[in-house]
């Protein structure tokens, strides 16, 4: 048992947990800005600064009274900063909640691996002060406790960001053939247009092969800009196919068009379909939560395979 | 020198924000619609350039400096000066801002300022107005136009020279003499927000 009655704001009012807000501070404010500093670093520093600052924060703020026995409240202020922290970095809606309250932060379950700055922090918090140790004054705690509080509402970075109008597949995005499952999502949206991916995944022996698309804009029908080549099926594996189309998206997001159909002519395993993807033109909140840039919002709530693009621009496979 | 670090300049002696309307905010993005993405995740959308914003600024504000007064013999004694000047700037930046950005203000504008130098000591007239066309880029601008004294129906013409909120000017009145004098600019910007 460790008999110390020091106020817990002693605790932040010492070189060492205000070393670690500064680290949380210059972290959020310039390294995770600066293209020199690497990401893995930048992306851990404030979390680990902040799980080992925050619990004595929470029992000074609960105004939990200095007491003889600091284990419990320590390690209970521990557990629930590191319960919080790990429903905000696992859960999908309970980091959307608290994104949209504190600002953004990132849904990475491998940020949890800063969970043990918890365990400096309980060890920090029932360390047996030295002989004749003074806690520090009542103003150096008050500032302490201020600049503490100030560095942890101040994490955030920018929210209100530009949202930009995109076209977003609303019905006829998934289809189904023989060989192959097809699955149309729009991955271009902006002034110059629009560009659609067609991730093809394989069911059995077949080929699959955009044959003609067009992008009809209000009364406007626009042809595709670019050939997507075909693929040869193999069952499991999967292929994209992208389908650009070049139009004004400006001047129909100032018109107010809202409504779009996609439209692609497709040979697959043997058969030629029309398929029709209905598209709107909207803004996507979610890109509020999406830094540093909005456009790859989906990206942090979609939890998905990340594959490279070499067959978008590959050569025709020829049909087996 | 970025756009937020003029502002913080510019800014910085209010104390206080830049305070803005948005226009228009909501607004498409540049996109390559030839080329596939590099990476692609399904469902996600790919990269938009930020095309950037254009402003319309109206700052209004005081000044105050000191340098030097040349009369038309060429003696030189100290002077002083202290005004108010209102500018209309319409400017651009490259990246649109955040609306949480505590200070923002165009990377580049043009625009013009119209002022009245109020107390000019050691000048015969009481008060000096002047208008000028300026530009700035970054943290550098530059102003020049022409003044009236209207007590004594003189004018001339005035150049400015700014850096954040420091000025250098320069004026000069036909037959009564020139005035060099450095100060500082305290303006209240306000700006209106279009995304491009």
């Amino acid at each position: 048992m460790v008999d110390d009655r020091r106020p817990w704001a002693a605790d932040l009012a010492h070189p060492v947990p205000l070393a670690a807000v500064a680290a949380l501070v210059l972290n959020d404010h310039v390294l995770k800005h600066a293209a020199w500093a690497p990401r893995l670093l930048s992306g851990k520093l404030s979390d680990a600064a902040g799980l080992f600052f925050f619990p004595i924060l929470l029992l000074t703020l609960a105004s939990v009274g200095g007491s003889a026995r600091r284990a419990l409240p320590a390690v209970a202020s521990a557990v629930a900063t590191g319960t919080a922290f790990a429903a905000v970095k696992l859960s999908p809606p309970v980091n959307a909640w608290v994104s949209h309250a504190w600002g953004p932060i990132a849904l990475d379950p491998t940020d949890l691996a800063t969970l043990p700055a918890l365990a400096l922090s309980v060890m920090w918090m029932t360390r047996r002060q030295l002989a004749g140790a003074t806690p520090a004054p009542r103003w150096l705690r008050a500032a302490a406790v201020l600049f503490t509080a100030a560095a942890s509402l101040a994490t955030t970075q920018a929210r209100q960001v530009r949202l930009y109008p995109m076209w977003t597949v609303v019905d006829g995005g998934d289809a189904r053939f023989a060989c192959a499952d097809l699955h149309t999502w729009v991955v271009k949206s902006g002034k110059e247009g629009a560009g659609v991916m067609v991730r093809i995944t394989g069911r059995g022996a077949g080929s699959v092969a955009i044959e003609d698309a067009r992008f009809e804009v209000g009364p406007a029908s626009h042809p595709a800009v670019t050939r997507a080549p075909g693929f040869a099926m193999v069952p499991g594996v999967a292929s994209d196919a992208y389908v650009g189309f070049a139009f004004d998206g400006e001047d129909a997001w100032q018109r107010g068009t809202r409504d779009g159909l996609v439209v692609m002519r497709v040979a697959a395993c043997g058969e030629e379909t029309e398929l029709r993807v209905r598209v709107a033109y909207r803004v996507d909140r979610r890109q509020l939560v999406s830094p540093p840039s909005p456009p790859s919002s989906t990206a942090l709530l979609v939890a998905a395979p990340e594959v490279a693009a070499p067959d978008a621009g590959a050569p025709p496979a020829e049909p087996p | 020198m970025t756009g937020r670090r003029v502002g913080v300049l510019l800014c910085a002696p209010l104390l206080g924000a830049c305070w803005h309307t948005d226009v228009r905010r909501t607004w498409p993005g540049h996109v390559d619609v030839r080329t596939p993405p590099d990476k692609v995740v399904v469902d996600a959308v790919d990269g938009i350039k930020d095309p950037g914003e254009q402003y319309l600024v109206f700052s209004p504000g005081v000044f105050g400096g000191g340098g030097v007064a040349i009369d038309s013999s060429g003696a030189a004694r100290a002077a002083a000066s202290l005004g108010a000047e209102a500018s209309v700037h319409y400017g651009t930046r490259h990246s649109s801002h955040a609306e949480d950005d505590f200070l923002f203000y165009p990377e580049r504008a043009y625009g013009l300022n119209a002022g009245w130098t109020l107390v000019n000591q050691d000048r015969a007239g009481p008060s000096v107005g002047y208008l000028e066309a300026q530009f700035f880029d970054e943290l550098y601008g530059v102003a020049a136009g022409w003044a009236w004294d209207p007590t004594r129906a003189q004018s001339g013409p005035q150049a400015t020279l700014f850096a954040g909120p420091l000025y250098a000017r320069v004026l000069h009145i036909a037959g009564d003499g020139t005035d060099v004098t450095f100060g500082l600019f305290v303006k209240v910007p306000y700006s209106w927000v279009w995304a491009r």
